[in-house]
This record gives C-alpha cells, sequence and structure tokens, in this order.
C-alpha cells in the first residue's frame, strides 16, 4: 500500500484554480522532490495533505486512510515542515518539542532519543527565538521524528541554509529514509538542491503535474541533467 | 484535551504582551484602592462638615422663625403664632438631633450616629406622608434605609461608607460594582480575542493542525485554558487585594445587611421589585458564582471574535474597542433600553442586578439575575458553537 496516493486533486482559491487536478504516490522509503517555479502549487499541495486547507475535489489517502474522514488517524502517520516554521519562539525549545510528545502520548524517553539523535541538546533549553534557521530546522525534524512519522513532509526546508547545512539536512533524510523506511516528500524551487538524494522528482505547474515531456523541457531550461537523469530513472 | 490546556496556560504567561496587560490590571486595581481610601476620608470629613452646615443654617431658620414669631405676636396674629410656634418646636428637635449627630460624628460614636439617622428619617418620613417636607428619596426608599440602620444597630455591626468602603467584604461589592462591568471586561477580552489570532497571525497554528488533535479540541481547550487564566490572575490579584484591604481596614462584619431583590430568583411575574436585606456574605458568593458565569461569557465572546479576524491586532482593537462603544451606547446613552432584558451588557453590573437597581433604573422587572444567567448561557453556547464551527471550516492559508 502506498504511504501517500493523492487521486484528482484539486483545489481553487478566489478564481485561480491552484492545484489542478493531480494524482500521484509515494511508497514506503521513498525520498520524492516536488520541483517547480513560485506559484506553482507547491505550498497549497502541502497544505491539502496536511489539511490546513480543504480540497474542493480528489483524495487524499494516507497509508489507505482518507484523510477528510480519517484526518485523526492519519496525522499521527505524517509530520510536516512548513515554508515558516510554526514553533513557539517565546518557548525553548525542549518546551516545544515536549508539547508535541504529550499531544501525540509519545513516551519521555523518545524526547532523549530525538534530541540526541538531531545533535540539539546544546540549545535546547534556550529561547527558539535565539535559534538560528538550521538549528530551528533540525528542532522541528526533531519534533517531526518523535512520532516516528511513514511520511515526512517538507516544504522549502533549505532556504535559509548554508551548503553544509544542507549538505547534513540531505543526510538526515537519507538515513531517515533508508533506516526507518520514511518516505519523504519534499519541496523545491531548484532542482539542483535536492537531486541528489530523491528516487524521484515530480514537476509541478500551474497547479498539475506536468508530463515527462515538459519536464525535460524544465531540466533543460535549468540546466540540471543530472535531475534529468534521476528523473528517468537513469543512472 | 490536559495537555493542550497546560500547554495554553504555559504559552500564557511566556507572553510578554499578557504579563504587559497583567501589570496594567495590576496598577489600575492599586489606583482604585487608592482612590477608595482618599474618597473615604474625603467623605468622612464632608459628613462633619455638612453637619455643621445644616447646624448653622437650622440655627438661622430658627431665629428668623423666632423673629417672625415676636412680629406676629406685636400684632395679636395668634393663628400665626401657633403656626410659627409649631415650626419652632420641629426645627429645634431637628436641632436637637443635628447637635446630636455632630457629636457622633465628633466622637467616633457609631451607634449613637444610627440612632440619630434613624430618628431623622423617621421624622423624614412622616413629613413626607404629611406632605410638609420635600424629599429626594421615595418613602419607600426612606423605609428600606431605616430597616437597614435598625438592623446594624440590633447585630451591633459598625457601618462602612457603602460606595467607597475600604472595608474588605464591601470591597468585593464595590469592586464588582465599578471595576468590573468596563475594566476588567476590556483586560478579559484583551486577553481572549488573542489566543486564536496570535496563532494564525504568524502561521503557528500550523504545527499545531498537522497533530492528530481535532479542531474542536483546540478551540475548547483554549477557552478553558483562558477561563482558568483569568481566573487566576483575577483570583490572585483580587484575593491579595481582599486580604491587604483585610488587615489596613478590617475584613468588616460577615453579617452586614444589602439589599437584594428577591424577584432576581424567582420565575412569577410582578409589577415592580421586591427588596429585602440580606447579609454581604450571602450577596458576595452570589455574586461571585454570577461573575463564574459572566466572565465565560466574555472569553467565548473573545474566543470568537479572535476566529473571525485571525489577525491579532485586528481581533483585540475590534472586541475591546467595539465593547467600550457598545457599553457607552447602552449605558451612557441608553440606546437599547427597551430591549434591556435582552441586551447582555445589562448583567455585566452583577451588584446592580441583584440589589434590583438595574430593573429599577430601567424600569423593567424582567431585568433578573435569573433572566441574566438564560441571556448569558445562550450567547456564551452560540458564541462557542460558531467559533468551532468557523475554525472547523477556516483555511490556513
Amino acid at each position: 500500500m502506498s504511504v501517500l496516493q493523492i487521486n484528482s486533486l484539486s483545489k481553487q482559491i478566489g478564481n485561480r484554480r491552484i492545484i489542478n487536478d493531480i494524482s500521484f504516490s509515494i511508497e514506503e522509503g521513498e525520498i520524492v522532490g516536488l520541483v517547480g517555479p513560485k506559484g506553482s502549487g507547491k505550498t497549497t499541495l502541502v497544505r491539502l495533505i496536511t489539511k490546513l486547507i480543504n480540497p474542493d475535489k480528489g483524495e487524499i489517502l494516507i497509508s489507505g486512510y482518507d484523510i477528510l474522514k480519517y484526518r485523526e488517524k492519519a496525522m499521527t502517520l505524517i509530520s510536516a515542515i512548513m515554508e515558516n516554521h510554526g514553533l513557539y519562539d517565546y518557548l525553548t525549545g525542549f518546551d516545544n518539542i515536549n508539547y508535541i510528545r504529550k499531544i501525540n502520548k509519545i513516551d519521555k524517553e523518545k524526547i532523549k532519543n530525538v534530541i540526541e539523535y538531531m545533535g540539539v541538546s546544546e540549545f535546547i533549553n534556550d529561547k527558539v527565538y535565539k535559534y538560528s534557521a538550521w538549528m530551528k530546522l533540525k528542532l522541528e525534524l526533531g519534533i517531526c521524528m518523535l512520532k516516528d512519522p511513514k511520511l515526512l513532509i517538507l516544504d522549502e526546508p533549505d532556504k535559509q541554509l548554508k551548503l553544509n547545512e544542507i549538505y547534513y539536512l540531505h543526510n538526515i533524510l537519507q538515513d531517515i529514509s533508508k533506516n526507518k523506511g520514511t518516505a519523504v516528500l519534499i519541496m523545491a524551487q531548484s532542482l539542483s538542491n535536492i537531486k541528489n538524494i530523491c528516487n524521484k522528482i515530480l514537476y509541478i505547474k500551474n497547479g498539475k503535474i506536468e508530463d515527462a515531456e515538459s519536464t525535460q523541457e524544465y531540466f533543460i531550461v535549468n540546466n540540471t541533467l543530472s535531475g534529468l537523469k534521476n528523473f528517468k530513472g537513469e543512472n | 484535551m490536559s495537555a493542550l490546556i497546560l500547554f495554553e496556560i504555559k504559552k500564557f504567561f511566556a507572553k510578554k504582551k499578557n504579563i504587559i496587560g497583567i501589570i496594567l490590571f495590576l496598577i489600575v486595581n492599586i489606583f482604585y484602592i487608592i482612590c477608595c481610601f482618599r474618597n473615604e476620608n474625603i467623605i468622612n470629613n464632608m459628613k462633619l462638615q455638612a453637619c455643621y452646615h445644616e447646624i448653622e443654617m437650622q440655627k438661622n431658620t430658627l431665629n428668623q422663625a423666632k423673629a417672625d414669631f415676636d412680629t406676629a405676636s406685636k400684632n395679636n396674629n395668634i393663628k400665626l403664632m401657633e403656626s410659627i410656634s409649631k415650626s419652632i418646636k420641629s426645627i429645634e428637635q431637628k436641632i436637637a438631633l443635628s447637635e446630636q449627630r455632630k457629636n457622633a460624628l465628633e466622637q467616633n460614636d457609631w451607634r449613637l450616629l444610627l440612632e440619630t439617622e434613624i430618628q431623622s428619617d423617621k421624622i423624614r418620613l412622616e413629613g413626607i406622608k404629611n406632605g410638609t417636607i420635600i424629599s429626594e428619596l421615595e418613602p419607600k426608599d426612606l423605609k428600606y434605609k431605616i430597616e437597614k440602620n435598625q438592623y446594624l444597630l440590633e447585630k451591633n455591626i459598625k457601618p462602612s461608607n457603602e460606595l467607597v468602603s475600604t472595608n474588605a467584604l464591601y470591597f468585593v461589592k464595590n469592586f464588582f460594582n465599578d471595576i468590573v462591568p468596563i475594566i476588567l471586561i476590556v483586560f478579559i477580552l484583551y486577553f481572549s480575542a488573542d489566543i486564536v489570532s496570535c496563532e494564525t497571525d504568524n502561521e503557528r497554528v500550523k504545527l499545531l493542525i498537522t497533530q492528530p488533535v481535532s479542531r474542536n479540541k483546540i478551540i475548547i481547550s483554549k477557552i478553558i485554558s483562558c477561563f482558568i487564566v483569568c481566573l487566576l490572575i483575577i483570583g490572585i490579584i483580587f484575593g491579595i487585594e481582599f486580604l491587604c484591604l483585610g488587615f489596613l481596614s478590617g475584613f468588616g462584619s460577615s453579617n452586614y445587611p444589602v439589599y437584594f431583590d428577591t424577584k432576581n430568583f424567582s420565575i412569577l411575574n410582578s409589577s415592580g421589585s421586591n427588596i429585602k436585606i440580606i447579609n454581604i456574605m450571602t450577596f458576595n458568593v452570589l455574586l461571585l458564582l454570577l461573575f463564574l458565569l459572566l466572565l465565560i461569557t466574555v472569553i467565548s465572546i473573545g474566543v470568537l471574535l479572535s476566529t473571525v479576524f485571525g489577525k491579532s491586532r485586528k481581533a483585540i482593537l475590534f472586541s475591546t474597542g467595539g465593547f467600550l462603544v457598545f457599553y457607552y451606547m447602552c449605558e451612557k446613552i441608553n440606546l437599547f433600553k427597551y430591549i434591556a432584558e435582552y441586551n447582555p451588557i445589562t448583567y455585566f453590573n452583577i451588584p446592580k442586578i441583584l440589589d434590583g437597581t438595574t430593573a429599577s433604573f430601567y424600569k423593567n422587572f424582567n431585568i433578573t439575575a435569573l433572566n441574566g444567567i438564560i441571556i448569558l448561557i445562550f450567547i456564551t453556547i452560540i458564541s462557542i458553537v460558531l467559533s468551532i464551527e468557523l475554525f472547523k471550516k477556516k483555511d490556513f492559508i
């Protein structure tokens, strides 16, 4: 069974159709990149999958659970990092992570493991507003990993990161996918940032997942041939 | 749910904005208490000054009456002499009472003061009935006053300056009369109108929405936590004030008499109020219970506005500003006097509802505590249901 199955999904905001009849699926342990220019519908898609907004049409299944009917069950299976972080910056990192632990009724011991795994123990008792973008992202990843999600969604996580931080992030994502079997859906404007870690690349434009031909054009325009190879499944 | 509530409380006290609000509320309270102390002293002095002035006026009137009597006796006008003689006796009686009142005030002898007041009120009541005295007080109000003073005397309770009393038990009543209807409501709205909007404002709500928690639970936990927080703040500040005043000015007698309109909890319709005297302890318990309901109602309205507006500043401005404008229209301009019994703001001043002042003011005897409870519960339910439904359908873009 696919971890994420999207069927004929559509969403219109105002007069604009942001998501237009999208269908795709993600399997366990897969890292899928969703690439597209600004305003193509990437963030809206994340919001639909996490049910921050409701679709006009279509179906979203998380490990077989329809998110519209079984939202709470589906939410135990996914974790998401939004474009603008959703942390409470006037509280400490520990307060943030502990809050999510309590909501999800997760054992206290798990926090220690996650803090250690993400390497955030040094600043966990500091207020979040003191954190750098990378520290915030690591904390958010830790919060996501508390649930051992089946699907991890990241909306342009590398926006404010330095090159070495992006490299670390990719290592973490590959490790999560490989060792925990978590499927990862990662949004990016540029293919170059994610091409090395993705098993599959999807190209979104004007709210539609484009066919192979259009995708080829995009990659050529963006001069990322290795991404194209990845997209085609070539080595 | 408990995790959500506890975290909401933690968040509340971690926000600078809220701490500033609490400090402001504390400052307003301290200022109010200082004013009460100051006014209490002023009123005590004024009472004595008024007494001196009254004696002087009465003595002048007596001299004038005596002069008139001499003129009448020179003219051998026996009828006029009899009439003036009666007036002289009455004035002398009043002077004696005023002198007694002055002595009581100077010696701080409250028992003598009460006796004097009862006597003079009885004379006044008699005079109103005979048509010889015009008074700003209605006979029934004078009767209530006499009854109350007699009760104080019988139970050996020292009277206090009721409007500005710093006596702890009476302060409760005054606090709910002066601070609660406007200032406290504004602060509660300030806190509650921020509770949903502050999260949607800066997208923090997304972290919560993407957790396995229903949106109903999120709203309900926010209402409960806001209720607990407000209760905690008011309880602590008010509790400290109560204890401080108790030690400074005394706690007062729990048997202190206050007026209570028995129609408040009666389901039978009648054309007027039915005032009786109850002790201040019972009155304050009723007051606090009704306040809990008022608190839930105001928080529910605040949370609803917070859900509707989404933006923190807008929600706070609209709820506090809107309330002040609406309060002014209701209480000062009396714009909604014909539907006062259905207007929740009518019930914000709980002491005035309980003692029947509001009902008398609007000349609407359907304004009772029972009616207030129904109106406030109705508004609370509507606000909570609307908040939940709006939040459930809200798109967090």
